[in-house]
């Protein structure tokens, strides 16, 4: 009795679960969720400081408003890859995924930006935080504080490029 | 091209003719006034503190006056119109101060009249809130009562009914009426003995009651809201009469900008005054003046009651720094003080840097649709919002970078992402579209030949920095660690290219490099040991340059980032294909998209191409820490100051 329940659960879970096509969808979806987490919190917190120092000094709204703007570009990326999935795996053009190795590698190929893009927004979003604070003392040095808020950002780029260019050309061809 | 040379310009003078000293200083609008030390107890800081204050105050008197008038005035505030020409000087003479101080006291003391009426209105409509439900009451409200009778006007909640009143009062000589009844109060007129008050009183408190309060009124009720409304009307005309009267002012707007700016240019002089040092009977000032202004300098002060002296900084000075470049390098100047100025004297790489930043921003956002959009926007938006030179500056460089673009986006097959080719799909399905429109390569397609272009953008930008290394090294006259420390590596680099090429020569031209990199790295160590060491070290240089160029390889990410996004957008936007409202929907979707995509992939291009100037570029030569050149001016918040 047990184990034709668990035998069913497992169907289940093979059918509906564990095929190529819901794998990369998962991935693509990750890829767009996570990243979008990262920068939502990053852009938010941002924002936080930001209406603080609006506060004080609304004209200081312009030189803010940069570094408000730089973490939200991971989600953007993430977007980018998860669309490509979506562009390849026959939803908008392209054929659904054969077996789950296929759709193993689409999961995977996701993760870089996925990943990355989630950390390095909400360490970017630290950054320029902390870069709003500065504003606030100094307006001259706002400028220091948008370079130093976009060196996090070329760890994103370089997670972007991984996962764009293996989900643009996997190897069994799409 | 160096850094500006500077002259330095020692000033003595009376005391009595620092006044005068400061204006012709600030007319001169190019001496960078520096804050004089003071070597001697003898000497102390020239106090201007009584003049700042009187300025300051006026200033502020000006601008609270201002306030109101541009609410009534159909000019913009400061940003969007072509500045004022004026002569201070004429405008000094005509009287122009006085005349605009008493339009701003003017002004101020309407301005303080509309507020009371304000406040006076606001007690009136809430006195007017309490009369209300008494309009009825016969009596006036100030009326308390006979000798031996008590009048108590107030409210109690509704759940208190005349059988709870009655049960409350009935041990005492009391009598009531309900005047008025609301939804939740009842108001009510209680008339008790003059000696039970107090005890009628506590016990109403129990049960919610609240005293009304009419102040000093007298009269009854209905008398006070008639004279009460009446008053309204009049203080509704008066407040008319001083709007109208500010309005009226509002053709002064003019008149007290430049009021503004005299003052402003008089707290300039007085500023530049705090910067001297003075004895008892005598001022000194220390200041810059760049040596093409040196004739002029000195022609002005000529005819000054001064002795004065323009020399060459020595070693010593902490010389101010200013760039000068040509129309085109202008435009970056304010990129190089972003990160720090050059040391005084030092190498000014702006023109270089602009143009690599150029190609560099182009290759990111490699677009002609974009780049159209930057030029149209970089050289037309400063001419039509007549922006202040420092912004205008700004938008110029995103002008340059946007005719790169074009090239660029010509090369990469960039039009708005995708956009020809979205369109084709969709309205004409029976044409195969081309699969792009690049020329060389589509960054999207073949990637990684894009990524091997941005990466040899990289190394010619890196191998850039490097020569201007050699160049400033061999100049100096240090020939030979411009050779050793630069030649070297380029032979290296050489070497490891011929060895792909052609791996017999390679292979000894790397060898040689090697060697005479460890031989020659450690020539400055005096310490024998450590001499292979600083050689060894002397090849680390090998694996930064690896790193470096690594770094470019965000040229691809942004690229790719930037034209993905866009096609995303076309492709959403060319999915409703329903007759009109798919092209309505189209060119909405186009527009917001794609001014999105604009404005962030600028914002990364700007940035990472900053990025890639200061650390990778910079990092090969650069001397920083000049102190901005900032002469003494006169104030131009509104007008543009022209003297005879």
């Amino acid at each position: 009795m047990e184990s034709t329940i668990s035998m069913t659960l497992w169907d289940l879970l093979g059918k509906f679960l564990l095929n190529g096509q819901v794998l990369a969808v998962i991935g693509a979806a990750l890829a767009a969720i996570l990243p979008g987490f990262g920068s939502a919190k990053a852009v938010g917190s941002v924002g936080e400081a930001l209406d603080g120092l609006m506060s004080e000094d609304p004209d200081k709204f312009g030189k803010g408003f940069l570094l408000e703007a730089l973490p939200a570009t991971q989600g953007l990326y993430g977007v980018i890859v998860a669309f490509i999935v979506i562009t390849k795996v026959g939803v908008l053009g392209g054929t659904p995924v054969a077996n789950i190795e296929q759709g193993l590698y689409y999961f995977f190929a996701c993760m870089p930006i996925a990943f990355v893009g989630y950390y390095s927004a909400i360490r970017q979003g630290r950054v320029a935080s902390a870069g709003v604070a500065t504003i606030a003392k100094r307006p001259d040095a706002s400028g220091k504080c948008v370079i130093a808020t976009a060196m996090v950002e070329l760890y994103a780029l370089f997670a972007l490029i991984v996962s764009f260019v293996f989900v643009f050309f996997p190897p069994f061809g799409a | 091209m160096s850094t500006c040379v500077m002259k330095r310009l020692d000033v003595w003078a009376c005391r009595s003719d620092a006044v005068t000293l400061s204006e012709k200083l600030i007319r001169l609008q190019c001496v960078d006034v520096e804050v004089t030390p003071l070597k001697d107890d003898d000497i102390t800081r020239f106090d201007a503190s009584e003049r700042i204050r009187d300025c300051e105050k006026r200033q502020q008197s000006v601008e609270s006056a201002l306030e109101p008038l541009y609410r009534y005035s159909n000019r913009k505030k400061k940003n969007g119109k072509r500045k004022l020409q004026t002569d201070p000087d004429d405008f000094v003479k005509a009287g122009g101060p006085a005349d605009a101080q008493r339009i701003a006291d003017g002004i101020i003391s309407r301005k303080e009249e509309l507020e009371a009426l304000e406040k006076e209105e606001t007690t009136i409509i809430s006195f007017l809130r309490t009369l209300e439900p008494w309009r009825e009451y016969e009596y006036p409200v100030d009326f308390s009562g006979t000798e031996s009778t008590k009048f108590i006007l107030g409210a109690v909640p509704v759940t208190v009914t005349d059988d709870v009143l009655d049960e409350r009062l009935k041990d005492e000589a009391a009598a009531y009426r309900e005047v008025y009844s609301s939804a939740t109060m009842r108001n009510m007129v209680f008339i008790s003995a003059a000696r039970d008050a107090p005890s009628v009183l506590r016990r109403l408190n129990m049960c919610g009651f609240v005293r009304a309060d009419f102040g000093e009124a007298s009269g009854t009720a209905a008398e006070l809201i008639r004279k009460c409304s009446e008053r309204l009307k009049e203080i509704e005309k008066e407040k008319t009469d001083s709007d109208s009267m500010i309005r009226e002012s509002a053709k002064n707007i003019e008149v007290l900008e430049t009021y503004w700016d005299v003052i402003g240019t008089e707290l300039a002089e007085a500023r530049l005054r705090e910067r001297l040092a003075a004895t008892k009977n005598c001022v000194i000032l220390r200041g810059w003046v760049p040596a093409v202004r040196e004739e002029k300098t000195a022609a002005v002060l000529e005819k000054t009651d001064c002795a004065y002296e323009l020399s060459d900084p020595d070693e010593n000075d902490n010389v101010p720094v200013k760039l000068e470049n040509n129309a085109f390098a202008r435009n970056f100047e304010w990129v190089v003080a972003m990160y720090s100025l050059p040391a005084y004297g030092t190498y000014d790489p702006t023109f270089i840097m602009g143009i690599c930043y150029v190609i560099l921003f182009a290759l990111m956002l490699a677009d002609v649709g974009y780049g159209l959009l930057l030029v149209l926007g970089g050289f037309l938006a400063p001419k039509i919002l007549h922006l202040p030179e420092s912004t205008k500056r700004a938008f110029n460089m995103f002008g340059f970078c946007g005719i790169g673009s074009i090239i660029t986006g010509v090369l990469f097959g960039g039009y708005f992402g995708d956009l020809p080719i979205a369109i084709m799909k969709t309205y004409f399905p029976e044409v195969t579209p081309p699969s792009t429109l690049a020329l060389v390569v589509d960054p999207v397609l073949d990637p990684m030949t894009f990524l091997i272009i941005g990466l040899a953008a990289g190394v010619i930008h890196l191998l850039a920095g490097q020569a201007v290394n050699f160049a400033i090294l061999w100049r100096e006259g240090r020939k030979i660690d411009a050779v050793c420390d630069v030649g070297l590596v380029w032979v290296l680099y050489a070497g490891i290219a011929l060895l792909i090429i052609s791996p017999d020569v390679g292979k000894w031209v790397l060898i040689s490099a090697v060697a005479a990199l460890i031989i020659t790295g450690g020539r400055n160590e005096k310490n024998w040991l450590k001499k292979p060491v600083k050689g060894l070290l002397a090849l680390y240089g090998l694996i930064n340059f690896g790193s470096d160029v690594i770094s470019y390889a965000r040229i691809l990410a942004i690229a790719l980032s930037g034209t993905v996004l866009a096609q995303v957008f076309n492709i959403l936007a060319t999915m409703v294909t329903v007759p009109v409202v798919g092209q309505i929907v189209m060119i909405v979707i186009l527009l917001i998209g794609h001014v999105l995509n604009l404005a962030l992939s600028a914002l990364s291009g700007f940035v990472h191409t900053s990025r890639l100037q200061y650390i990778e570029f910079f990092g090969k030569f650069y001397i920083d820490g000049g102190r901005p050149y900032s002469p003494m001016l006169p104030s131009s918040r509104y007008t543009e100051p022209k003297y005879n």
